[in-house]
């Protein structure tokens, strides 16, 4: 069974290569962008992944903007927001999408990516 | 950043410009009707003396012209005993007459008539006199136009008349004169009033005009001060948005970091990598948790601080909290009791905060190694921890001023800590709907924390 593949969108550069190392360790195949429109780009050369791991603040297109572009492509996408931002749980909440605080236990997060692959939450 | 001048403090002046300009107005609004009507009152005076001066003249006149025309006429033509006391009985009268001239003689003199009335009677006197005689003479048979006094008589009698004449042209006069001054005296009580009036109202609206526009500019100023505040609240939350983003990005990674270099210490079976990787999570953690409190400091600040209360088993955040502070100051004796498994209606991250404190303060305000223990009772619909330690205690005077931002009691001056902890952790669990407080004790401090029990634990994540 090939392995799951999960797109990163993050700005900041260390962290997304560290997320980017120990989801490759966990043996998901992994893509990763500084912002929503690479990540779009990403999507459009690769195909969509299985689950998308998105910041909310990131400059060129943020999270939320994102998001709705993945509407308005009506792509089967799940996602998960990752963020620091305070708005982050807003924004959750608004569009129906499970959020992991930065910063946070990687455990927890492996959790929250593992139940969203199986439960396929999609971006409605 | 701009803030509005104060406005110098005259409120003291100004009361007694107030009360001065308040009592001129009404000394205006007296005094001057007062003079206008003064002035009318004289002339109204003036004139009843007038009129008693003239009444008195005319019943003089009256009676001495009667008194010619009639007995002394007839006696003159009859000679008869019986005109002759009729004759008598007119002059009589008529000087009777003139006594009530004389008795009106000191309003003649209020009115300017005195010298007038004085020749009158005079004159009128001496004509009785000379007619008194002239009848005596034609009594004893004398023609009246032949007697003894003849000349007098009629010089007596022309004067009379002269000043007769003269008295009522200057009665007259006089009347006319007072009726102008009358006239004169109302219209000016009038205008005096009207002038009163006005300048009362214009001094009670200049003052009111004034404390508007000074009532006026200082809500203009409150407004701007507002509104810079204001503005100021929400630079400080946008700066408190961006500096949340900016620092847990760094903690993240951090804290990943130590993360993976646990696992890879733990696969590799190097206890000494193992240990400092937990030191930098946990330091990483601890960071995040102080990040939390400075954010939700100024949020609160700012009046943005927003709650998300649901149940919250007590269990896991409380040890979570204990193992945060071991890490972070060490292992000594900790002893849960209590209803430990239950759940409140909180914040979780912000039940975490205050635990976390508690906890802390504990460790940090007793001897290493004392035990610091924690116990947990149900009461009706509320859960409460207590937080007890074995160090010096709260002085009952400083058990509120805990409570107040940035405040350090003196004899804990030399321990770690900004002071917001205790400030923040009242604030957020009386806004879940309980309340913190230092709790009586024979010894150390005991922290009592009081927070609405959950009916019913959360489901299973």
């Amino acid at each position: 069974m090939p392995p799951k593949s999960i797109l990163i969108l993050e700005d900041e550069f260390a962290l997304r290569r560290l997320m980017k190392l120990m989801l490759q360790r966990e043996g998901f195949e992994v893509l990763d962008a500084a912002n929503g429109q690479e990540a779009l780009d990403l999507i459009a050369l690769h195909g969509l992944p299985n689950l998308a791991l998105v910041d909310l603040m990131m400059p060129v297109m943020n999270g939320e903007e994102f998001i709705h572009a993945v509407k308005a492509n009506g792509w089967d996408l799940p996602a998960i927001f990752v963020s620091a931002s305070p708005e982050a749980q807003e924004v959750c909440a608004q569009l129906g999408l499970t959020c992991v605080k930065k910063p946070y236990d990687f455990s927890v997060l492996l959790t929250a990516i593992r139940a969203e692959l199986e439960a396929g939450s999609v971006i409605a | 950043m701009y803030h509005p001048p104060d406005e110098p403090d005259h409120s003291s002046a100004r009361r007694w410009l107030f009360v001065v300009a308040a009592s001129l107005a009404l000394a205006v609004l007296v005094v001057l009707p007062w003079v206008g009507f003064q002035r009318l009152s004289a002339a109204n005076r003036q004139t009843h003396d007038l009129t008693l001066v003239l009444a008195a003249t005319n019943y003089a006149s009256s009676s001495i012209t009667g008194a010619i025309s009639g007995p002394v006429r007839s006696f003159e033509l009859s000679g008869r005993e019986t005109d002759y006391q009729q004759m008598i009985e007119a002059t009589e009268m008529s000087e009777d007459a003139l006594y009530w001239l004389e008795d009106a003689y000191q309003a003649a003199e209020r009115v300017g008539l005195a010298d007038e009335v004085d020749a009158y009677l005079e004159s009128s006197y001496e004509f009785l006199l000379q007619l008194e005689i002239r009848a005596n003479a034609v009594r004893k048979g004398a023609d009246p136009e032949k007697a003894p006094n003849a000349g007098a008589y009629f010089a007596a009698r022309r004067a009379h008349l002269r000043d007769q004449d003269y008295l009522n042209a200057r009665i007259v006069e006089l009347g006319g004169e007072l009726d102008e001054e009358r006239t004169r005296a109302m219209r000016t009580a009038w205008v005096l009033l009207l002038a009163s009036v006005f300048v009362a109202v214009g001094c009670f609206v200049l003052i009111a005009v004034t404390e508007t526009k000074r009532n006026r500019r200082q809500m203009l100023v409150a407004e701007t001060r507002v509104a810079v505040a204001e503005r100021s609240a929400q630079q400080r939350a946008e700066m408190v948005n961006l500096a949340s983003h900016e620092l847990r990005n760094p903690l993240a990674v951090m804290s990943l970091a130590a993360q993976m270099l646990q696992g890879t210490a733990a696969s590799g079976g190097d206890p000494l990598l193992e240990q400092a990787a937990n030191d930098a999570y946990a330091a990483a953690r601890r960071a995040e948790a102080l990040v939390a409190e400075l954010l939700d400091l100024s949020r609160l600040d700012a009046n943005k601080l927003k709650l998300v209360i649901h149940p919250v088993p007590l269990d896991l955040v409380l040890g979570e909290a204990v193992s945060l502070t071991v890490h972070h100051l060490g292992e000594r004796p900790v002893a849960v009791t209590g209803a430990t498994e239950t759940a409140v209606m909180a914040d979780p991250g912000r039940l975490g905060i205050i635990l976390r404190n508690l906890v802390d303060n504990a460790f940090k305000y007793s001897p290493p190694g004392s035990e610091v223990a924690i116990n947990v009772t149900r009461a009706n619909s509320t859960l409460e921890v207590q937080v007890r330690d074995q160090g010096p205690g709260i002085p009952i005077a400083d058990r509120e001023r805990v409570f107040e931002r940035f405040e350090r009691l003196s004899a804990t001056q030399h321990v770690g800590g900004i002071g917001i902890g205790l400030h923040l952790s009242r604030e957020l669990a009386r806004r879940m709907g309980g309340e913190l407080s230092v709790a009586p004790s024979n010894s150390g401090t005991c922290m009592r924390l009081v927070l609405p029990q959950a009916s019913r634990l959360p489901e299973a994540a």
